[in-house]
């Protein structure tokens, strides 16, 4: 293992040991975190963790371009698309215990036992056998060697990749693009029809007097009763709304203490009222 | 190693500003805790056990998450192109300009085919 990390001076081999000792239990404490942390959104901060680590380990063996394709392509897009799914679908910290792909556990077993072989197939090399030279053709200025290659060797295959990413582009359009067959409706058409309607003011945003401000959450009637136009279509509205809660200014609003839940008092509604 | 001290700098700098604003808000902010608090995106949607619909979602994302893919592709380029102008020099500069005009293309057909509308 040291024989490949020392690829630097004297000097820096210590210092380049010393960090990837400490990169390595921070990236594995990560994954494992990644694993048996409950809430989506923690996985994939700890999942940024581990690549953010496998970064700076690429970037301290001398290999500064899969360093920083590492952080850009994948910290910054993948993951980033990884956040943005999780923040439009919704994922519950509850688990399931019912197997949805047939066969799963068994094929997770399989691939779990294969990749342990594989890794201590490879330590075992690089630890007894001789290690291999870590590729002098280029050295630490491997950067400017792939520069060299990408754009004076391989320049067709470089411009081609420009047409493989319009095809992606264009398979995405062609999978997922819904074609608008009717025109836009402009803001002066929306008016109109609002108008001629009969509601000449705005649907109320959601979540106003609920106990909860979110998007799916309606908005509360004075009457106590949710307003299903305060929800947008696309979005299951969710119903189990408390009435509001009256809470008069020095008077100490009461709180559910049986779940530990909602402890927020429900916005004052009579906040004209003058305190007796 | 040098080379890495300027990005270390400014990794230990914005972890040191993010962990001080976390420490600062404990400290100085007002703590009422609900339910609300603790969900994976605050004032957003609630995650829900099953998608609205019946266990199906739009897949309009697809669209914008490939383009962002492609853009990035785009800059992984863009960097040794960098790294290496001056040895290259117009050759390289005319090189790199054919190849984002072709990304372009791809760009001003999502555009025109109004790919790049929520809704």
């Amino acid at each position: 293992m040291t024989g490949v990390l020392a690829a630097g001076t004297n000097t820096d081999s210590v210092a380049v040991e010393t960090v990837f000792w400490i990169l390595a239990v921070v990236a594995v404490a990560a994954a494992l975190a990644m694993i048996l942390v409950r809430r989506a959104v923690h996985c994939a901060i700890m999942l940024a963790v581990v690549m953010l680590c496998l970064a700076t380990m690429y970037a301290m063996q001398g290999a500064p371009f899969l360093a920083f394709v590492q952080i850009i392509v994948y910290t910054g897009a993948v993951l980033m698309l990884f956040l943005f799914v999780i923040m439009l679908i919704g994922i519950t910290a509850a688990d399931s215990i019912v197997e949805t792909i047939k066969g799963q556990r068994l094929a997770a077993g399989l691939a779990a036992i294969g990749l342990l072989v594989l890794l201590a197939l490879g330590i075992g090399h690089a630890a007894i056998g001789p290690a291999a030279p870590p590729s002098p053709k280029y050295g630490s200025g491997n950067l400017t060697g792939i520069a060299t290659l990408i754009f004076t060797t391989y320049v067709f295959p470089f411009e081609v990749t420009g047409a493989l990413l319009i095809t992606a582009a264009l398979g995405a359009m062609v999978l997922a693009h819904r074609e608008r067959i009717a025109p836009r409706p402009t803001q002066r058409d929306l008016a109109a029809r609002r108008l001629a309607s009969g509601q000449v003011v705005g649907d109320p945003p959601p979540g106003i007097y609920a106990l909860h401000d979110s998007a799916d959450r309606p908005a509360l009637l004075p009457d106590g009763s949710p307003a299903a136009s305060s929800v947008s279509s696309v979005l299951n509205p969710r119903t189990g709304t408390e009435p509001p809660q009256v809470v008069r200014p020095g008077e100490k609003p009461q709180l559910e203490a049986a779940d530990g839940g909602e402890r927020e008092p429900a916005p004052s509604a009579g906040s004209g009222r003058a305190e007796s | 190693m040098r080379l890495y001290l300027p990005i270390f700098i400014l990794a230990l700098l914005g972890f040191g500003f993010a962990s001080f604003s976390v420490f600062m808000g404990t400290r100085l902010g007002p703590k009422r805790w609900n339910r609300a608090k603790l969900e994976s995106y605050e004032s957003g949607i609630e995650p829900t056990p099953h998608p609205p619909g019946g266990g199906r979602i739009p897949v309009k994302y697809y669209v914008t998450a490939m383009l962002f893919i492609v853009f990035d592709i785009e800059i992984i380029f863009l960097y040794p192109w960098a790294v290496t102008f001056n040895k290259l020099g117009a050759f390289g500069l005319v090189e790199m300009v054919t190849f984002v005009i072709t990304v372009l293309v791809a760009y001003a057909y999502v555009w025109r085919r109004g790919g790049l509308e929520w809704d």
